[in-house]
């Protein structure tokens, strides 16, 4: 079994800080990376997006609402409902893991998002013996990213 | 090639047909020009020649006549003849002397040119003088119509005293002329020749000039065709250029058919190839892709980034092992039609499989049949303790990693807590002869060393720890399950199993780790241990005690404990000693003393050390104490082992021992003496602090 | 022009409507928004629009079926594939079913009106 290595998990980074970058011209980074498998520093809203086919589990960034507030004063956008909010954390997440087929292959198979208001930060059913938590700062803000993905053999 | 260029080309040759051309109608008029001069000269030479024959003939017949004459003949036809014959005489000689129309040899008018050089014209002179007084005379002769004796007698003798002289006159004017257009022909012949000869040079200029430009634009030609045969015969990479109807061109490069272990031919189609070499679905979304390109509605920049054929994995039945191949398709177009595809094709099978067995290295977990038989033999108690241990010091790892930031602590001060916990699970892993963790452990080490240079850390860096820490807890996992399933088997069948103490366990730890360091170091190591004490202690220090005899049995063989030769010729025996005892002093306080009978720990040669490292400079070095270069040891980083191996030299193992003293809780008394022993005296209690005795006569037990 | 924006995200649909607007693209004119592929076929059977703009990823009906479905029905209109899935055999069937260009997501202002322009240049 080949796990994911540094550079699968890079991919995603890659693609949220050049998600930030193209729409708000400021990247994001990388603050810390951990391994978890309950407590997850989950925030106001979360994008799920599952994968599939050649790949298992699922992918969540999970933004405070301050963050995407920012983000869509940042896109000019004026509607800053909770819709809109969880349709931003839903577009960031769906927008990683596309990009993130470059690298994977068409073989990763990728749901539309799933996005989720207050997620518990206790997650069933991971497919990980350990997710990993990769928690994001843009600004002031931190944002989590969780990776539960493994390749299937 | 524009037409522009191509007329530049021929310039040369074009101005130098147009001179042949110009130089040979020239020639052609002086050909005229010398042949109508020649005819002219021909005329006068003919009819000077006539001028000889005619004044024979005026003689012969007044001769005639005067015979007649004497019998009393006249013949009128005579007459008539002598007439005509002298009147044709004199008009001719007239026309050499002026010029003028005169019968010609066929009874026809020609012109007749008056002669200008200077012989012949003084011929015609004095024949004319000569001729005069004789026409005269000829005239009455011609005129009468009977037989005039005395003027035909006249003439006569005129003509018999003047004939020859006529004669060898009209003689003289003929060789004159002939002689004359001689020259004129041997003048007009060189001129032709000169001319012909010049044409001929010209011609053949042309003619070479012409053949050297052919040559040297075949000679281009066939340069050009030679340099891409050499080129598609040398490069390494596949070259193919594709028609629309995804045929081979006629040109290809010599190394394709190997690439693509197919051979190649002029005009065979390609699609079967590829869709021998690559999987279905690679290969449908290829031939979408290539209809696409002839397409050509798809702009070029985004069909590059959409090739599917990079980095494909082939397998032929060639091949033993799978191969990379990458295609790259470029359009041929010509007003805005793809003519063509030029495909290059390139093995890339090492830049993928390097990336992939580097990527593999890092994250690998595996169970091989080595590490199960090292788990059938050791004691799965004694597993079990360890596997709890690294767990739970794994777990404190990801505790610091997720905490990194909020403690705000330095890269470096994050590197080395993790190192600590590494290096103890590593030597653990040692111990119970674990190889598997023990490698991994290792990796995690060297990364650690090499982060912990650095002031900051990119993304990939940071995620290497977590990557890292997944792989040995899957590692971790992966032999619980394998120890559970041991366990249950054993408990089947011998419910009598009982687990070993932990002093006998921690003995043959150590014992197998001494065992393994003195092989790898090429050294002679007796370990005598008395840890009987153990078994009355908690678990937990008894194991924090097993990691300090750990870390100090490596440091004893490494760095204390001298090879064989060196020994011998110190008077000591080949064979070095280190004791491990746990005891008990009479106050009930517990005494865990490490000593070997090594070379002792000497500050000279820890500077010598420490400068030969080049990580210390001679000024610092000799500013610093003996009991600070001694203290040095303790700190993190610090090393003065020449190569890193697994054995020592990540100048953690102090670091780690002074950590573990301080979890326990107690003093640790070191004493040494150069050439004879170092002793480690750890009295376990609250508030622990080294003291160095450097000069110790005895060590104090 | 008209332009139909069919996209599952409610950002990213008013995101391209402002930024036509910002780029003062006069010869465009936004005619309907749809959310999934079937509410596509059935605004562009309503409002025949020239381009579209496509996202792939979406509930009901995904962008690959939905264009081939409107190029079915006007062979004329450009689409332009606006998405996140950035692997090379999604785009070439995007291309191969009759999509005329594609534009990766995240994208910035500049990026979709030049994409947009290119578009109907040809």
């Amino acid at each position: 079994m080949s796990d994911l290595s540094e550079k699968d998990i890079e991919i995603f980074i890659e693609a949220i800080g050049d998600y930030f970058k193209q729409i708000t011209k400021e990247s994001a980074s990388v603050g810390v990376a951990y391994l978890a498998k309950n407590a997850f520093p989950m925030n106001d809203y979360t994008g799920v997006i599952t994968v599939s086919a050649d790949y298992e589990g699922a992918l969540y960034f999970s933004a405070p609402s301050a963050m995407l507030r920012h983000l869509l004063t940042a896109m000019k956008e004026t509607n800053q409902s909770d819709e809109n909010l969880l349709d931003a954390v839903g577009e960031i997440a769906n927008t990683i893991s596309g990009n993130a087929r470059k690298y994977f292959g068409e073989n990763m198979v990728i749901s539309i998002p799933e996005k989720i208001a207050y997620l518990p930060d206790n997650l069933n059913e991971l497919v990980r013996p350990y997710a990993y938590v990769i928690i994001i700062k843009w600004k002031h803000y931190s944002a989590s990213l969780i990776v539960d993905i493994s390749r299937k053999r | 090639m524009s037409s522009k260029s191509t007329l530049n080309k021929y310039l040369g040759i074009i101005f130098a047909v147009s001179l042949f051309l110009v130089f040979n109608l020239a020639v052609l008029g002086l050909n005229f020009y010398t042949s109508s001069t020649l005819h002219n000269d021909a005329v006068s030479i003919n009819l000077s020649g006539r001028q000889r024959m005619l004044s024979q003939r005026t003689t012969k017949v007044l001769l005639t006549m005067q015979v007649d004459a004497a019998q009393g003949k006249l013949d009128p036809k005579n007459t008539a003849e002598l007439k005509k014959v002298s009147s044709l005489f004199d008009t001719t000689l007239n026309g050499f002397k002026s010029g003028g129309t005169v019968v010609g040899g066929d009874e026809r008018p020609v012109y007749l040119e008056k002669v200008s050089d200077g012989v012949a014209k003084h011929s015609v002179d004095e024949a004319l003088r000569i001729w005069q007084p004789y026409k005269q005379l000829l005239v009455p002769v011609i005129n009468s119509t009977y037989i005039d004796d005395i003027r035909l007698d006249m003439a006569t003798d005129y003509a018999r005293e003047h004939n020859l002289k006529l004669l060898k006159l009209m003689n003289d004017l003929t060789t004159q002329l002939e002689k004359n257009t001689k020259t004129k022909a041997r003048n007009l012949q060189l001129i032709q020749t000169i001319a012909m000869v010049l044409s001929l040079l010209l011609f053949a200029n042309i003619v070479f000039n012409a053949l050297r430009k052919l040559r040297s634009a075949d000679g281009e030609i066939e340069k050009a065709q030679r340099e891409t045969t050499e080129i598609l015969n040398t490069v390494k990479e596949g070259l193919i250029l594709l028609d629309p109807q995804l045929s081979v061109g006629s040109q290809f490069s010599s190394s394709v058919s190997k690439i693509l272990q197919h051979e190649i031919t002029a005009n065979m189609p390609f699609m079967p190839v590829l869709e021998q070499l690559v999987s279905a679905e690679i290969y449908a979304s290829a031939k979408d892709y290539i209809e696409l390109l002839f397409g050509n509605k798809v702009k070029e920049s985004l069909m590059l980034s959409l090739n599917p054929l990079t980095e494909v994995k082939v397998q032929t039945k060639n091949d033993t092992t799978p191969r990379y191949l990458s295609f790259q398709f470029n359009r041929v177009v010509e007003e805005k039609r793809v003519l063509h595809l030029l495909v290059t094709v390139q093995d890339v099978t090492e830049q993928v499989t390097q990336a992939e067995e580097l990527s593999k290295l890092k994250g690998q977990s595996s169970i091989n049949l080595e590490l199960l038989k090292k788990l059938l033999q050791v004691d799965t108690f004694q597993l079990r303790q360890f596997l709890n241990n690294a767990q739970t010091g794994l777990d404190a790892l990801n505790v610091i990693l997720a905490n990194a930031d909020k403690r705000a602590a330095n890269q470096g001060e994050l590197a080395n807590q993790c190192f600590r916990i590494i290096h103890a699970i590593k030597g653990e892993a040692a111990a119970i002869g674990l190889e598997a963790i023990e490698t991994q452990a290792h990796q995690f080490e060297e990364n650690l060393v090499s982060l912990r240079k650095k002031t900051s850390w990119d993304a990939q860096e940071i995620l290497s720890l977590p990557v890292m820490l997944s792989a040995m807890l899957d590692q971790i996992r992966q032999i619980e399950t394998i120890v559970n399933v041991i366990q249950e088997y054993r408990q089947v069948n011998s419910s009598a199993y009982k687990p070993p103490t932990i002093s006998t366990s921690v003995s043959n730890n150590l014992k197998r780790l001494a065992e393994q360091v003195c092989q790898n170091q090429n050294k002679n190591v007796e370990l005598k241990l008395n840890l009987d004490l153990l078994d009355r202690m908690e678990t937990k220090t008894a194991h924090q005690l097993q990691q300090i005899a750990i870390q100090l049995i490596r440091n004893g063989i490494y760095h204390g404990i001298e090879t064989p030769s060196i020994r011998l010729a110190k008077g000591k025996s080949a064979h070095g000693e280190i004791l491990i005892s746990a005891l008990m002093n009479p106050e009930g306080a517990i005494d865990f003393i490490v000593r070997d009978d090594g070379q002792g720990i000497v500050p000279s040669r820890i500077r010598t050390s420490m400068i030969a490292s080049g990580r210390y400079s001679n000024e610092i070095v000799s500013q610093l104490s003996d009991k600070e270069i001694v203290g040095k040891l303790f700190e993190p980083g610090f090393s003065t082992a020449d190569n890193p191996d697994k054995d020592a030299g990540r100048g953690v193992g102090m670091d780690l021992v002074q950590s573990l003293i301080n979890e326990i809780g107690g003093d640790l008394k070191i004493d040494t003496k150069a050439d004879v022993f170092t002793q480690f005296a750890f009295r376990l209690s609250k508030h622990a602090k080294p003291s160095i005795n450097l000069n110790a006569t005895e060590a104090v037990v | 022009m008209k332009l139909m924006i069919v996209d599952d995200s409610n950002i990213i649909r008013s995101r391209i409507s402002r930024i036509m607007v910002d780029a003062r693209l006069p010869p465009i004119e936004i005619v309907g928004y749809a959310s999934n592929g079937a509410e596509a076929v059935a605004l562009f059977i309503a409002t025949r629009p020239e381009i579209v703009t496509m996202d792939l990823t979406m509930p009901e009906m995904d962008g690959v079926e939905c264009t081939t479905l409107l190029v079915e029905s006007d062979p004329t209109a450009r689409i332009l594939i606006v998405s996140a899935l950035s692997d090379k055999a999604t785009a070439i069937e995007a291309l191969k079913n009759g999509a005329n260009g594609f534009l990766y997501k995240p994208f910035t202002d500049d990026e979709l009106v030049n994409a947009l322009l290119e578009l109907i240049k040809e």
